[in-house]
């Protein structure tokens, strides 16, 4: 695998995550907003602090409706990590892997293309919004399939999937602790509505039906917090993708290297017991996760992505 | 539907499925039954079906100098284009025959020059040429094959010959599309697929890697093929990523490779560095190499030539190729076809004026509003003048070109290029003639190979007679029918 094809096939996967993370958040608390107890004062700035773009939300629009939050996080080309930029960042790295993608699965990454292309700025409103999200969700689903079900497990899974994880984990921890400091902000005589928002925050996720069923149908804290981080069954979970990440990249040059930070915090992950912990610590704790995920990253680059000759002799 | 078949009845060309009395050719007959029986609505459901399923399936090329949306959808039209077997036969052994000539003749430049001390051909004009590369003479390639792709440009005259109208030696595309509209009219017209034996076009890229494989220079059951491309802004990445694919190739940039202290190409892997036993470029020589052609080339492998040389790994084409792609040294492929094959042409040359001739100069000056006229060394479609089309301004302009450089230009009489019914009108229910042209392919390592049927390539302007999808043409499937 040609180390500039191997770098563009990760981002290609980055970029599909995102999309595909940032749909079901946005479907998630679009539905909570919905039938949210009366009074229950809930704003939409929290998706984009979620999203980690406050400053260049703000350099856009004075007013954090929820108009103005779905459209920046959906539609809005000044926002890098925007569906709509997303979607077009991902078409220029499926150009570019043209070569090594089977036909079907180039075909139908076109096919995503063109429909968010065609509709995105047209379901900003409540009710096209779900219609959209849905049929976004399905289409990224449908192209997981079919690399689950076809794609050779060479080098193009390898880094697909290095991608896709390395997305995943970020949105995860992020998810995590902006959802947690929110919750635990709330006013005192709104306690009751707190299951409902650890909920979405497992809807948001895909974490709901898995947390049923391993933890139960208790929606807690902390039960919360150490299931989407630690779960080893749960294929979403933090654990887990960083196992998985490891255990794909294995068979490739280097690989002990660039795993390195997230072995070890697999290993912290093993000790991690949210009840243990205040919500400063928890705070600390992800933002060593996510420094961690930055050194992966980094490794990867300097060891796969961005070869030259004199290191190659 | 009432098609207006009549339109096609008695004009001054020759129609592809029409005869001159307005009724189809015998391998057309189901076809045009098929198109009389449709509704309009009918019609135009299948042309948007086309449409989408070209969409769908990322058929693109690329245009330049259009901002962010570089890459457009690519135009076809619906209706196919039928040539009997039996006459593709004949065409497709004078495609080899021709092939082969023009192979003898590049490696007879660069090595022995027989053919000049012969006086076949005038040494000067071939010497002289831009696209005669010094850094080539005495290489030797394998099989002494140096343009291992060819894509042969064909017109059909009034008289319904075939003739060539150019050789492309150099970086020959279109024949990913080939493959991909015959991918679109099987999902447009699935039941006249059952009613024909019509001969398949997806073979090529394993014929193409079979060739590859055998000017390998290490001999290995599964040589290390790359496709070299300019990239994403070239107007054919499609196609290289296209061929690379159905390769199993890599598709590689310049960057991706590098020469070694032994002269070995070796690309840049995850896993380390590989070697590399043959590049099917496409990027032009003058940017192959930096240490040797142009110095400011960043697309091409800077020491590629000594490896190539060295005979460490086979470039195809070979450069130099293009010496024989040169509307000039077309006037002589006829003698050469006799010369080293010692065989009459099986596929004819357009009678062609070389301005540097005086005589011929003379009747291109006072003929040239009947005339085509066309620089020696430009390919698109670029630059040429149809006299009978042009104005009294534009003969007199072309009159000042030839006056001033008469080696860079040739002319032809203005062939009646064939047409075919062709889908037009604003809503795209209108059925009219068009004019068309055909580019096969043509492969040679070991052994020969001819595509079977093409690209052939339609002016969808009514009256043009210019082909080129960067200039406004569209294509057609090409169906080689069994009687």
């Amino acid at each position: 695998m040609l180390s500039r094809v191997a770098d563009r096939l990760y981002w290609l996967a980055r970029y599909l995550e995102r999309s595909e993370c940032t749909a079901r958040l946005l479907a998630a608390y679009s539905q909570l907003i919905l039938d949210a107890p009366t009074g229950l004062e809930l704003g939409w700035d929290v998706l984009v602090r979620i999203i980690d773009a406050e400053p260049a939300f703000n350099k856009r629009y004075k007013l954090r409706s929820e108009r103005n939050v779905i459209k920046f996080i959906m539609a809005d080309e000044k926002n890098i990590g925007s569906i709509q930029n997303s979607i077009l960042n991902a078409r220029e790295n499926n150009r570019t892997s043209r070569a090594v993608l089977p036909g079907e699965l180039w075909e139908i990454i076109n096919e995503l293309q063109l429909f968010v292309a065609g509709n995105v700025s047209q379901s900003i409103d409540r009710k096209a919004r779900f219609a959209f999200l849905d049929d976004l969700t399905a289409r990224h689903q449908q192209i997981n399939g079919l690399v689950a079900s076809t794609l050779a497990r060479d080098d193009v899974f390898r880094f697909l999937k290095f991608g896709q994880l390395m997305e995943r984990c970020d949105m995860t921890t992020r998810v995590i602790d902006v959802g947690t400091a929110a919750i635990r902000g709330m006013p005192k005589h709104r306690e009751l509505a707190i299951p409902h928002l650890w909920s979405t925050v497992l809807k948001s996720l895909s974490a709901l039906g898995a947390y049923q069923r391993e933890v139960g149908p208790l929606v807690e804290s902390e039960e919360v917090i150490n299931f989407v981080l630690c779960s080893d069954v749960f294929p979403r979970s933090l654990s887990f993708c960083m196992l998985s990440v490891t255990e794909v990249l294995k068979p490739l040059r280097d690989s002990a290297a660039v795993t390195a930070p997230l072995q070890a915090t697999s290993s912290e992950l093993e000790k991690f017991d949210a009840s243990k912990i205040d919500m400063p610590g928890l705070h600390m704790f992800i933002d060593e996760i996510q420094a961690q995920l930055i050194a992966t990253h980094n490794a990867a680059f300097e060891h796969w992505f961005t070869l030259q000759a004199e290191q190659l002799q | 539907m009432k098609m207006r078949w009549h339109q096609f009845a008695n004009t001054a060309f020759y129609d592809e499925l029409i005869t001159a009395k307005g009724s189809p050719r015998a391998v057309a007959r189901r076809l045009v039954n098929l198109l009389n029986r449709l509704t309009p609505s009918e019609l135009r459901s299948r042309r948007e079906a086309m449409e989408h399923a070209i969409q769908d399936m990322g058929i693109s090329f690329t245009v330049y100098d259009e901002g962010s949306n570089i890459d457009r959808a690519w135009p076809m039209d619906i209706i196919p284009r039928l040539i009997r077997a039996a006459e593709w036969r004949e065409v497709s052994q004078g495609l080899s025959q021709r092939t082969r000539a023009l192979n003898a003749f590049i490696d007879d430049v660069y090595c022995e020059q027989k053919i000049f001390a012969d006086g076949v051909v005038p040494a000067d004009i071939v010497l002289n040429s831009p696209n005669f590369q010094k850094a080539c003479v005495g290489a030797k390639p394998q099989h002494g094959v140096w343009a291992n792709i060819c894509g042969t440009d064909l017109v059909r005259d009034f008289d319904g010959k075939f003739y060539v109208l150019e050789d492309n030696l150099r970086v020959p595309s279109g024949v990913s599309y080939m493959i991909e509209n015959r991918e679109v009219t099987k999902r447009v017209w699935p039941e006249l697929f059952q009613k024909h034996d019509i001969q398949p076009v997806d073979d090529y890229p394993s014929r193409l890697y079979r060739m590859l494989a055998s000017i390998s220079p290490r001999q290995k059951k599964r040589p290390c093929v790359v496709v070299l491309t300019p990239g994403i802004y070239n107007s054919a990445y499609f196609e290289h990523a296209f061929l690379a694919r159905a390769m199993g190739a890599e598709l590689v940039e310049g960057s991706d490779l590098y020469v070694d202290q032994n002269d070995c190409v070796l690309m840049r892997t995850v896993g380390g560095p590989k070697k590399v036993d043959v590049i099917y470029r496409r990027i032009d020589d003058d940017f192959l190499d930096p240490e040797v052609f142009r110095p400011d080339s960043t697309l091409g492998v800077p020491g590629l030539m000594r490896a190539w040389r060295a005979n460490n790994v086979a470039i195809a084409n070979a450069p130099g190729s293009g010496v024989a792609d040169d509307k000039v040294v077309y006037v002589y492929v006829d003698k050469m076809i006799n010369y080293y094959l010692g065989e009459q042409p099986k596929v004819s040359s357009v009678k062609t004026y070389l301005c540097n001739d005086p005589e011929d100069r003379q009747f291109v000056l006072d003929n040239i509003a009947s005339l085509v006229v066309k620089p020696a060394n430009e390919s698109g479609g670029y630059g040429l003048m149809v006299g009978p089309q042009a104005s009294v301004q534009q003969h007199r302009k072309f009159a000042k070109l030839i006056a001033n450089n008469p080696r860079n230009y040739i002319a032809q009489p203005t062939l009646a290029l064939s047409t075919a019914p062709t889908l037009c009108g604003e809503n795209g229910d209108t059925i009219e003639p068009r004019h068309l042209d055909l580019r096969p392919f043509i492969l040679q390592g070991k052994e020969t190979w001819v595509t079977h049927g093409g690209l052939t390539r339609v002016a969808l302007r009514q009256g043009s007679l210019v082909v080129n999808s960067s200039q406004g043409g569209g294509s057609k499937d090409t169906w080689i029918v069994e009687d």
